[in-house]
């Protein structure tokens, strides 16, 4: 079997995405169920500050600072409960994805489109080995503070001490990026420890997460690649977004119809980029060098 | 004139009053009293963050007492050590402990003889030749025929009684200068400045910016010294004078002051002596640096001079645009600006304590490289300064005791200029969705502090640095704008600018400004000012009830049942005054069949109840409509409908969902 090239796995990926419409449904219906229950709490403050009254006539529109100033002077009191409840809100969407994660994985690990059985069975199976991997990923989140600490050592050395004057924003716009960025690659390191991970159910937490190291080590032009390709896709979607909104209605259902293309599109990209990378690994570990054979044939696990 | 008077001995009262001869300063008419004036020889040591300086000061006692005795403010020795009353109510200031502690030190204090020591009796009183005084502010007399009066200084605590305070200096003088009298006063002395720096001043690295540097003498208003310490939050009180101030620094250093510079002399160790001369003005401060990017413009007839870090040089167009609208809107608005330079400054990065600070025909501001274009701190702290040149510079009221007068005044201005540099909306922060004007920045700070304190305190007197901020910031500012919306901008405008007129190198109060405001409207503010000067009451009016039912049909003895070809509604509202601050008020009345209906209430009782008969529904009733009354901290409850909608609530929570939304995908896999 011929290794594919990024951009073959990526085809195979979005020529393969029609099969998987109830997995993009259902992760999106996770994200619109979460949005509705946070932004409902939202909208009885917003309703019991602007029901009765007038003020959502003030010029400038509710999103002026006038408004602000009214918003969190007179619903300053549940300010702290609805800050509690986006807490929570996103906790247990953070724990709905995880558990997701293990049925998205199963299937695109499989290759045969939609499959509930499958699907639900491996969210079971997974959920706790990937709370475990996810903790193991964990203490990584320690490389943040580290590469800012670098990056403004680095900055020193060249501009001297004052660097933060001499760049200015730029300094503030380098050390957002690598915080943002260190964030996001994490996220990527646990999902491909997770794709590992049922590739190989047998794999430790730890086990898998050292296999996801290896293999961005191993593969590193290939992986990079596909990271930037995906991340072109993504800054493109938010673009088009950016681009569309002002075109789209202030408010009102029709932008939050409209809305819901852009993040169905952000689903299925979500769901492509799990494909390619399972496809990127199933091949890795298909070349000459892996003795095949000899395992068991794990799909029956779950 | 000032010719030849004779005081008659202590026991004569009747003090004579001499109308001053137009004084003899070599530099242009005089547009302002000219009571203190100085020439300044300083040397700056940049190794050792040293200022070496001989001055001059010529003081003339306007007043129709005699003085006998001087007093001066001696800025930089809030900088001396961690006991001064300065640092005391602001420790923070003083870290690091190991850096370079400011301070002014006089090595000599010299006065003139005002007597000639002839003493003769006349009818059994003593009688006493006093000098003629030929005082001639280009022609100082020479060290050696002054009085040695070294010894005779002490400092004075009249605020606090910190006896580790030296900001004021007392200098008895050997003979009483009378009434009309004018007195050279010549200092030797060494000026160190803070580094790192401390409000307003210091060195930083090879920036060095000097205010507060010299002695300054105080204010002689009705009989007394206004000789205030210098405290946390307070700023300055000086009279005008004329200011020639030669400044020598290292040859490659750019400098930047007040007032207008000659071309630089060279000496022989290669430093260069700068020449400034600045009239009608009550203070003089400068900068100097071998960083500064110097950028040069005549904006109409005034010179400008931008003082610019070399990493901010992408900014010179942003720091002109403003600087170019200040110059043209604020003699709009305020009348005309009477000098012909300024000098905007740049501060050193670490030196951020120097910006945003007002000086005369100098101003600071400060910025970021690469700052969004939607982020206008700058631009709104360079007009914020500008403004100043108004309040307190030429409309010279006192900031130690009235530090709403500039700081209030200058903030009104800056809104005022703000929005029509950059529109109504967003002046302040205009970053995708979120869209700030001053007024909300200025809304905000009163809703969270505005009851801390009533307006008018001395500046050391209110509760917290918010409280201070509030009342001499925000409040002020937006009591102003309520003004301003009440009686139209034209009516207003007036006021300003009549205040500013008959103000400028004054020293009013708020009284003053007051008494225009009343003629100028033709209507009373004494109360509106008395309660935003005098109590801490917030102004809070609210609709608390709106009702509207079908007129029911009357029944009983002797009672014609009423004929209703239309149906007719009898409604109430009820509306409270939730605050102890008294306004009249308007209120709008709204009905089904889309007619509205203007009504007033005094706003004096706590509440107030309107009844009355329409034929069609009323639907919801909102005082203050048109949101003139910015001092009103809750506009929430301004209106009320008879029953609840939830359009707003719906477009709002439509426009969050899509927030949310993209927010949880950051956790998406
Ligand atoms: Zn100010």
């Amino acid at each position: 079997m011929n290794k594919p090239t990024v951009i073959q796995a990526v085809g195979r990926a979005f020529s393969q995405i029609r099969r998987y419409r109830m997995t993009i449904g259902l992760l999106f219906l996770l994200n619109l169920a979460t949005s509705l229950t946070i932004t409902h709490l939202f909208r009885v403050v917003f309703q019991s500050h602007a029901g009765d009254s007038h003020i959502d006539e003030l010029p400038g529109g509710l999103f002026n600072g006038h408004h602000l100033v009214e918003l969190t002077q007179s619903e300053a009191s549940a300010f702290g409960v609805l800050t509690v409840a986006v807490v929570i809100g996103f906790a247990l969407f953070g724990a709905a994805q995880l558990f997701l994660a293990g049925g998205v994985a199963a299937q695109v690990h499989l290759d045969k489109g939609d499959n509930p059985r499958v699907f639900w069975r491996a969210c079971g199976f997974f959920f706790p080995r990937f709370i475990r991997l996810a903790l193991w990923t964990a203490p990584l989140l320690a490389l943040i503070p580290i590469a800012v600490v670098s990056l403004r050592g680095v900055l020193t050395l060249i501009y001297g001490t004052n660097f933060d004057d001499q760049l200015g924003m730029t300094a503030v716009y380098l050390q957002m990026l690598l915080v943002v960025g260190l964030l996001l690659l994490l996220k990527q390191l646990f999902a491909l420890a997770r794709l590992q991970m049922v590739r190989k159910p047998a794999r430790s937490g730890l086990q898998s997460l050292v296999a996801a190291v290896m293999f961005c080590i191993q593969k590193l032009p290939t992986i990079a690649t596909c990271l930037f390709l995906f991340t072109l896709m993504y800054v493109l979607l938010g673009f088009t977004w950016i681009e569309c909104r002002a075109l789209l209605p202030e408010h009102g259902l029709l932008l939050v119809l409209m809305h819901q293309v852009w993040i169905l599109g952000k689903k299925t990209l979500d769901v492509a980029l799990t494909h390619t990378e399972c496809s990127l690994l199933e091949h890795h570990a298909a070349t000459p060098q892996v003795r095949p054979g000899g395992m068991p044939p794990m799909r029956r696990i779950y | 004139m000032i010719g030849r008077f004779t005081l008659l001995g202590v026991t004569m009262l009747g003090w004579f009053f001499v109308a001053l001869p137009a004084l003899t300063l070599n530099a242009g008419e005089a547009l302002s009293p000219r009571i203190a004036n100085y020439r300044i020889e300083a040397r700056l040591t940049p190794e050792t963050r040293t200022i070496s300086a001989r001055q001059y000061l010529l003081w003339h006692n306007q007043s129709r007492v005699a003085v006998d005795e001087l007093q001066f403010h001696l800025y930089l020795n809030a900088f001396r050590h961690t006991q001064t009353t300065f640092l005391k109510e602001r420790p923070s200031s003083a870290r690091p402990y190991d850096r370079v502690w400011g301070g002014v030190d006089l090595k000599t204090i010299k006065v003139q003889k005002t007597r000639t020591g002839v003493q003769e009796e006349v009818n059994g009183a003593v009688r006493e030749h006093i000098r003629a005084d030929h005082n001639r502010f280009d022609a100082p007399p020479t060290p050696e025929t002054l009085l040695d009066v070294t010894d005779r200084q002490s400092f004075i605590r009249p605020d606090d009684g910190n006896i580790h305070d030296q900001t004021v200096l007392r200098l008895p003088l050997p003979e009483l200068l009378p009434a009309g009298a004018s007195i050279w006063v010549y200092f030797e002395f060494e000026a160190t400045l803070p580094d790192p720096p401390i409000a307003r001043t210091g060195a930083a690295a090879d920036y060095f910016f000097a205010g507060q540097w010299f002695p300054k003498i105080g204010v002689w208003q009705n009989g007394a010294w206004n000789c205030h310490q210098f405290h946390r939050y307070s700023e300055f009180f000086a009279d005008f004078g004329v200011y020639d101030v030669a400044l020598t620094v290292p040859a490659n250093y750019h400098v930047g002051a007040t007032g207008r510079a000659a071309a630089p002399s060279q000496d022989q160790a290669g430093n260069l002596t700068y020449h400034f001369q600045a009239e009608d003005v009550h203070d003089f401060a400068w900068t100097a640096s071998p960083d500064f990017v110097v950028h040069e413009e005549d904006v109409d007839q005034v010179h400008v001079r931008l003082l610019i870090q070399p990493q901010h040089r992408e900014q010179i167009e942003r720091h002109m645009v403003a600087a170019r609208h200040a110059l043209r809107a604020g003699p709009e608005l305020l009348g005309p600006y009477p000098y012909d330079t300024l000098t905007i400054v740049d501060p050193h990065p670490e030196a951020g304590e120097t910006g945003g600070m007002e000086y005369p025909t100098l101003i600071t501001v400060g910025t970021k490289r690469g700052l969004p274009k939607g982020v206008r701190v700058m631009e709104a702290t360079l007009i914020h300064e500008f403004a100043h040149q108004y309040f307190y510079h030429l409309v010279a009221s006192n900031e130690f005791e009235e530090s709403w007068l500039d700081e209030g005044f200058t903030s009104y201005a800056e809104m005022r200029m703000m929005h029509s540099l950059f529109g109504d909306t967003a002046p302040m922060l205009d970053l995708f969705d979120l869209k700030v004007s001053d007024q909300h920045m200025n809304r905000a700070q009163l809703i969270a502090n505005g009851s801390i304190d009533a307006m008018a305190k001395k500046s050391w007197e209110y509760k917290s640095y918010s409280s201070y901020g509030v009342n001499s910031y925000a409040k002020p500012a937006l009591a102003l704008t309520t003004l301003e919306r009440v009686l139209g901008r034209d009516t207003f405008d007036k006021i300003l600018r009549t205040y500013v007129k008959q103000y400028r190198f004054k020293h009013p109060t708020a009284a003053d400004f007051i008494v225009v405001a009343n003629v100028v409207s033709g209507r009373n503010f004494n109360e509106f000012f008395d309660q935003l000067m005098n109590d801490n009451g917030a102004l809070d009016y609210a609709v608390t009830d709106v009702r509207s039912q079908p007129k029911p049909a009357v029944h009983g003895k002797g009672l014609e049942p009423e004929k209703q070809d239309n149906p007719v509604y009898v409604n109430r509202v009820e509306l409270r005054r939730l605050g102890t601050f008294r306004f009249p008020v308007e209120i709008e009345l709204r009905f089904a069949d889309g007619s509205t209906k203007q009504e007033q209430w005094d706003g004096r009782d706590s509440w107030h109840r309107l009844e009355f008969e329409s034929t069609a529904k009323l639907e919801s009733a909102h005082i203050d409509p048109d949101y003139k009354i910015l001092l009103d901290i809750n506009f929430t409850n301004n209106s009320r409908r008879r029953t609840a909608d939830s359009d707003g609530a719906d477009r709002l929570a439509s426009r969050w969902l899509g927030r949310w939304q993209w927010l949880l995908e950051a956790l998406a896999l």
